[in-house]
C-alpha cells in the first residue's frame, strides 16, 4: 500500500516529535512508592526535575535511595548501585 | 809239556787263531768301531752345542717376553688410568648438568604452584565476596521494610549535594 507523502512526513514529524519528548522525560527509579516529601527532596537536589515530565518507577531489587535517568546520563543513588561498587573496589584490591 | 796236559799244537793253533782274530778285529772291527764311537760322541757334543745354543735362545726370548709384557701391563695401566679420569670428568660434568637441570625445574614447579595457589586464593576470596554480597542483597531485601527504606533514601538524599545537573 503506497501512502501519501504529505501523510509520510507528517507521520516521521510525530515520531520525531514523539521521541523527543520520551528523551526530554526524566525517569525516577526508587525502591518504593515515593511519597511527596521523597520527590520534594529529590526535585530540591535536581531543580531539572521541576521543568521536565517526571516518570515514576519503582523497582525493589534498588532495596533503597533511587536511580535518576535522563537521556543518556544516570546518577544512581541507590544502595544497590553503592553494592556495586564495593564490589568493584574490592575486586579491585589485591 | 805233554804231562802238563798241554797241547803244543794246539796251543800253536790257538796263539796263530788268536793273532789272527787280534789282527782281523783290530783291523776291521775295532777301527770301524772307534771310529763309529767318535762319530757319535762327536754327534752328541754337536746335539750338545745346538741344545745349548737353542735355551740361550729360549732364555733370551722369554726375558724379552717378560720385558714386553712388563711393557704391555704399563701401557694398559695407563690407558685405564686415562679412561677413568676421563670417565670421571664426563659423569661429573653429566652430574653438574643434571643438578642444574633439577634445580630449575624445581625453581618453576615452585613458582607454578605459587601461581596456581594465589590464583585459587584469589577465586576463593571473589566467591566469598560474591556469595557475601549475595547474602547481603538478600538480607536486605527481607529485611528492609518502607520505613526503613524511606529513611535510607532520605538520608541519602540529604547527605548529596544540593542542585544538580543532569543536563
Amino acid at each position: 500500500m503506497k501512502l501519501d507523502t504529505s501523510l509520510k512526513e507528517d507521520l516521521r514529524r510525530f515520531i520525531r516529535e514523539r521521541m523527543k519528548k520520551e528523551s526530554e522525560k526524566i525517569r525516577v527509579i526508587s525502591a518504593y512508592k515515593l511519597n511527596g516529601h521523597d520527590k520534594d527532596l529529590i526535585s530540591k537536589k535536581f531543580p531539572l526535575i521541576k521543568s521536565r515530565v517526571v516518570v515514576y518507577e519503582i523497582d525493589p531489587d534498588l532495596l533503597a535511595g533511587v536511580v535518576i535517568k535522563y537521556k543518556s546520563k544516570i546518577i544512581d543513588l541507590s544502595v544497590k548501585g553503592r553494592f556495586k561498587d564495593l564490589k568493584n573496589t574490592l575486586y579491585e584490591l589485591d | 809239556m805233554e804231562n802238563l796236559g798241554i797241547d803244543t799244537k794246539l796251543l800253536i793253533a790257538q796263539t796263530v787263531n788268536f793273532a789272527l782274530f787280534f789282527f782281523i778285529f783290530k783291523r776291521f772291527i775295532a777301527k770301524p768301531f772307534a771310529r763309529y764311537i767318535d762319530q757319535e760322541k762327536n754327534k752328541e757334543l754337536e746335539k750338545e752345542k745346538a741344545l745349548k745354543v737353542v735355551q740361550e735362545e729360549r732364555e733370551k726370548l722369554e726375558a724379552k717376553s717378560v720385558k714386553l709384557q712388563a711393557q704391555m701391563k704399563q701401557e694398559t695401566l695407563k690407558v685405564i688410568s686415562e679412561a677413568k679420569e676421563s670417565a670421571s670428568k664426563v659423569r661429573e660434568k653429566i652430574l653438574e648438568e643434571a643438578t642444574h637441570e633439577a634445580e630449575e625445574i624445581r625453581d618453576k614447579a615452585k613458582k607454578q604452584a605459587e601461581e596456581e595457589k594465589n590464583k585459587v586464593y584469589k577465586e576463593f576470596q571473589d566467591k566469598v565476596l560474591e556469595m557475601s554480597l549475595v547474602l547481603i542483597n538478600k538480607t536486605f531485601k527481607d529485611v528492609l521494610t518502607d520505613d526503613f527504606k524511606k529513611k535510607i533514601t532520605e538520608k541519602i538524599l540529604k547527605s548529596s549535594s544540593d542542585n544538580i545537573s543532569i543536563s
